[in-house]
């Protein structure tokens, strides 16, 4: 059941300590004018509605909706964000004891072009960028969920930058195609992933093609993809082909079979900008392995380019995953680079902005709900005003300068 | 009229007495002091600036005109003050720069605010699991509040000091003064977590100690225990003082 | 002849100089000498210059008016010598120094009749150009009476024997001041036993109407002191004397002195009275701001505050991303946060990206307090000023030393 929305004037939300609910409880039940909503009768007690939606399906926000939390529900959080959510974000909604994501701006304008797209077009691409913790994971998150909703079939990257580091990892000559370099245990690790998110939805899906592993071992037309990731997981050797057919399959059977696929990469940029000399990837040579060698990356990017359609690519930027000399601009033009920027053309930038002074107070009451904000000063109007000067409104840091309050 | 002599008398006892004392402290009053010491270590202020006010209850409340602070001029705050109970408290300060190495305090900020989010991570977890109102009476969540606390768990009341007499060195027990107090209580704390294991980061043992400590157990306590123990087996030496 | 304005006095010595070659020479009285000699107020810087009786014969002897022969020890006649000598000296400086100043002004092509000090100075600066730090080691002209010490008037008379009963301390005007602080305080504590028989150590009722305090003024300085004296006064026996002086101002009868007391002390104006606030201006839009600047170690920063603001903050084009670290955000709070215009302000600052975030942010923040002064009342002016915002933070680094690795340690040293 769809619970009555309010959704209150910007100039209203200036005074959101705990007194203040009980004024804005008030005016809601006078009919505030300011009040947009159309139920007849507010439930009173009921003061978390401020910055609280019970609007729980993202298929149904609105630009009404932004500034506002949605739960999700446990089970989609375990089968579909875990890997995805920020290792402290997810200690916070462990802690908070639920699962809640804001609904912004850009989330919401990207969902609402994913719902009237046509499929028929070759893939369309959306880029999330902005500033270090402007929240571009946690919109890419929501279009997920929107798309999870929608039945489709996601392939994520909870992080490319993973791909193109070195970490002592194992590297090896690739088994399809020499030059290239497999990255075994990584592309079992998303292969595994992949499954966990799209348990129910690769049923009826079968390979078009024969391919050979090796003389003894292939896998005949009409295979389930089910089974060709059970390969990939069992022989870690073949996981990085497994990815590449996986990919291909998937890429060809959309339009024919009539499923959308979602892919969505976080810091899409490691793709393109080679990682610094010190800890990068290297051949058994000790010779550095560039991203463009690297089979999973390759594969990955084939899904970037406009050979098929049915299916969207939405993608994070990030500064983080470049190179310590190449974090002067946030901008996709800067962090894809000229090579990167030419591969992606055609592509529509999202701007993933800092906390509107509504968000910003929004987060603040969620986090004074939750119990987080201790301090009593912090609890006030002016202690508000004071954590959103320190923090700048910046998502990540208004969590930083709450969490020791 | 007999009894209302004698208070008399007793008023002028007590008059002269306390003209005794105020004469007394005339003669050893402390700015006398003040002027007849120099510092040791050269400050950069000229020695007529005053302390600020770093309290808002103060200022509002507003000052006696003839205040010193009304006449002189004042001191600037360091950096790291702040005016806002939010990010500044002494204690607090203190405990970081007991624990910054090297002049590496940004370093030491932010153990110190990972050491709070742990603190609450593991309190309001609790908290919002707790199902009866009872329950979340009972938790604490405020972690200043639980850092405040642990501090004043293992603050020792009595030290000892080492006292020559006769040739012969006695452990004698002392009342600790306030800042030692504190200074101990501190330093037992941070001592005591960086003898753990060194793998866990810093602010994860901090938060364990002082949760031990808020609850009168873990390392720090026991220490102070110990030092009252020490204090306790030497009483017959008080007296050496 | 007590009742000797300095200035009067100082004329009657002069023409008594002139005279003295004239056969009417007079000899001083006794009376005369030791008007000299008495401590000198607030005197102009030539009314304790030497005097001397007018030099005699050779012999020592002279007949005085009234026929009766006078001894003259041989301390006051080396005395006269060299106040003669000091005289001439002091006369011919002078007149050197009219000349030079007409040749000055002449060489700068101004009028010598209506030639200054001030214009002797600048004169100087621009002829004689000198790079020295120290600012008395440059070049400079002025009247010799400024430029060479006072000195005591003869403190004894002819037949050789002083005036002042502590002649033979070497400092008789420090200590007779110090006997008389002791004495005052004497004089203290029988007045305050005299109350406690009178009153049964009763609240004594006197001193509450009575608004003696020590915060408004304080102890004149070691210079003031000297110069009161007319006598060298030892950076140890001033402490002494300012020990005394608490202990007089400390007593609880001291309001009953207050006349004593306040000949040595300086009054200082309330802090509150000397801020300098900038004023509101208008721009282009119609919005008021206000300009000022501030300084941390070597960085300085320009800021302008716009009243009705939304909270943004602009530093040399960036918004608060400029600092990183929390706490220089907290800095930059703390004049906000005190003035209760968090939010309520637009902040533009340029600073010198020069030197560490810690300057920044310190010069910033001075500049905002500053700034913001304009913008509000009195009591929150001094409120800022006693939260110590309006203060320039001098602290800066020390220097390194020759002879030590850094400011403070030693290179590592071993004697065996």
């Amino acid at each position: 059941m769809r619970e009555r929305l309010v959704r209150v004037a910007g100039g209203m939300m200036k005074s959101l300590s705990r007194t203040a609910y009980l004024c804005v409880a008030n005016d809601v039940k006078q009919g505030s004018s300011r009040c947009l909503s159309s139920v007849a009768e507010p439930k009173q007690s009921n003061l978390r509605q401020v910055f609280r939606t019970s609007e729980d399906d993202p298929r149904a926000h609105t630009l009404d909706h932004v500034g506002l939390f949605y739960k999700i529900p446990e089970t989609e959080v375990n089968s579909m964000f875990k890997g995805c959510i920020h290792p402290w974000h997810l200690r916070l909604m462990n802690t908070f004891n639920e699962h809640c994501l804001m609904v912004r701006k850009p989330s919401v304008e990207v969902n609402g072009y994913l719902k009237n797209m046509n499929f028929n077009h070759p893939v369309p691409k959306f880029v999330y960028y902005g500033r270090r913790g402007a929240g571009k994971v946690c919109s890419l998150l929501h279009t997920m969920h929107f798309c999870a909703r929608n039945d489709w079939i996601m392939v994520h990257v909870p992080w490319a930058g993973q791909w193109v580091r070195g970490w002592n990892k194992e590297v090896a000559e690739s088994t399809h195609k020499p030059g290239r370099f497999d990255l075994p245990m990584d592309a079992a690790e998303w292969l595994s992933h992949f499954r966990i998110q799209n348990q129910n939805k690769l049923k009826d899906l079968k390979t078009t093609s024969e391919y050979i592993w090796t003389k003894r071992e292939k896998a005949d037309v009409g295979t389930p993809l089910d089974e060709i990731i059970n390969f990939g997981l069992n022989r870690f050797k073949f996981s990085s082909d497994c990815v590449g057919v996986l990919l291909k399959e998937l890429r060809l059977q959309a339009a024919e079979k009539g499923f959308k696929v979602l892919v969505a990469i976080n810091s899409v940029n490691s793709f393109f900008v080679p990682w610094s000399k010190e800890n990068t990837l290297k051949n058994s040579e000790k010779k550095q392995v560039l991203p463009h060698e690297v089979s999973l990356v390759h594969n990955f990017k084939k899904m970037l380019s406009p050979t098929w359609n049915n299916g969207a690519v939405v993608c994070t930027v990030n500064e983080g995953s470049n190179d310590q000399s190449l974090r002067e601009d946030y901008t996709p033009q800067y962090l894809l680079g000229q090579e990167g920027f030419e591969w992606f053309d055609p592509f529509v930038p999202i701007l993933v902005p800092e906390y509107s002074s509504t968000e910003a107070l929004s987060c603040l009451s969620y986090y004074i709900d939750r119990n987080w904000i201790q301090n009593e000063h912090g609890r006030t109007e002016e202690g508000m005003k004071e954590i959103m000067f320190v923090s700048n409104r910046n998502p990540f840091n208004l969590y930083k300068v709450c969490s020791s309050l | 009229m007999a009894a209302s002599l004698s208070t008399v008398k007793g008023l002028c006892a007590t008059a002269s007495k306390v003209l005794a004392a105020t004469q007394c402290s005339n003669l050893f009053a402390d700015h006398i002091a003040k002027i007849s010491v120099q510092p040791v270590r050269q400050s950069m202020y000229n020695p007529k600036y005053v302390e600020p006010i770093i309290d808002k209850a103060t200022l509002e409340k507003g000052l006696d005109p003839d205040d010193l602070r009304r006449h002189r001029p004042i001191k600037a705050p360091t950096t790291d003050i702040s005016i806002s109970p939010l990010f500044y408290d002494p204690e607090i300060l203190k405990f970081t720069n007991m624990m910054m190495k090297a002049g590496n305090k940004e370093r030491v900020r932010e153990v110190m605010r990972k050491l709070f989010e742990n603190l609450k991570h593991m309190q309001v977890e609790k908290y919002n699991k707790a199902t009866s109102e009872s329950e979340k009476a009972e938790i604490e969540c405020n972690p200043v509040v639980i850092f405040k606390q642990g501090v004043e768990n293992c603050k020792p009341l009595l030290l000892v000091t080492r006292v020559v007499k006769g040739g012969v060195a006695y452990r004698v027990p002392v009342c600790a003064r306030p800042n030692e107090q504190r200074f101990r209580a501190m330093k037992w704390i941070i001592e005591s977590c960086r003898d753990k294991e060194r793998r866990i980061p810093m602010e994860q043992k901090l938060a364990w100690e002082i949760m031990d400590a808020y609850n009168n157990q873990g390392k720090a306590i026991r220490r102070k225990q110990e030092i009252h123990r020490i204090c306790e087996s030497n009483r017959a030496f008080a007296h050496l003082r | 002849m007590a009742s000797l304005s300095p200035w009067t006095r100082y004329s009657l010595c002069r023409s008594l100089r002139y005279c003295r070659s004239s056969a009417s020479s007079v000899l001083f009285s006794r009376d005369l000498l030791r008007n000299q000699n008495g401590i000198a107020g607030s005197g102009s810087s030539r009314d304790n210059c030497t005097e001397a009786p007018s030099p005699s014969s050779s012999d020592g002897k002279q007949k005085a008016s009234s026929g009766k022969a006078v001894t003259i020890s041989r301390a006051m006649r080396a005395y006269m010598e060299r106040a003669k000598a000091h005289d001439d000296m002091m006369k011919a400086e002078v007149a050197d120094y009219e000349i030079g100043k007409r040749h000055l002004a002449n060489i700068m092509g101004e009028d010598p009749d209506s030639f200054t000090q001030d214009d002797v100075n600048r004169a100087i600066e621009y002829l004689l150009p000198s790079g020295l730090f120290e600012k008395r080691a440059r070049p400079m002209m002025k009247d010799p009476y400024e430029i060479f010490p006072k000195k005591k008037a003869a403190q004894f008379g002819l037949d050789g024997r002083p005036y002042h009963w502590l002649y033979f301390t070497t400092s008789p005007n420090y200590y007779a001041l110090l006997y008389d602080i002791a004495w005052k305080m004497e004089d203290l504590k029988a007045e305050e036993d005299r109350l406690a028989e009178e009153k049964d150590g009763k609240p004594d009722r006197e001193k509450e109407s009575s608004d003696f305090t020590l915060a408004r003024s304080e102890w004149i300085t070691h210079q003031r002191l000297k110069d009161l004296l007319v006598e060298n006064v030892p950076e140890k026996e001033y402490r002494h004397f300012l020990v005394l002086m608490e202990r007089l101002a400390a007593h609880p009868l001291a309001y009953k002195m207050e006349e004593f007391i306040a000949t040595y002390r300086e009054p200082i104006a309330m802090q509150s009275q000397t801020l300098e606030v900038p004023q509101i201006e208008v721009d282009s839009d119609g919005r008021s701001f206000a300009t000022a600047s501030g300084k941390r170690k070597k960085c300085a920063a320009t800021v302008r505050v716009f009243k009705p603001g939304s909270g943004k903050v602009v530093i040399n084009g960036e918004d608060l991303q400029y600092f990183s670290n929390f706490v220089y955000r907290e800095s930059l709070l703390f004049p906000l946060s005190l003035t209760g215009l968090v939010g309520e302000v637009d902040i533009e600052a340029e600073v010198q990206a020069q030197g560490g975030p810690t300057a920044q942010a310190g010069a910033i923040r001075l500049a905002v307090s500053r700034a913001v002064t304009a913008f509000v009342d009195e009591s929150i002016r001094e409120d800022l000023r006693l939260a110590g915002m309006l203060t320039e933070d001098p602290r800066t680094k020390e220097r390194k030393k020759p002879g030590q690795e850094k400011a403070r340690k030693k290179f590592t040293w071993k004697k065996r």
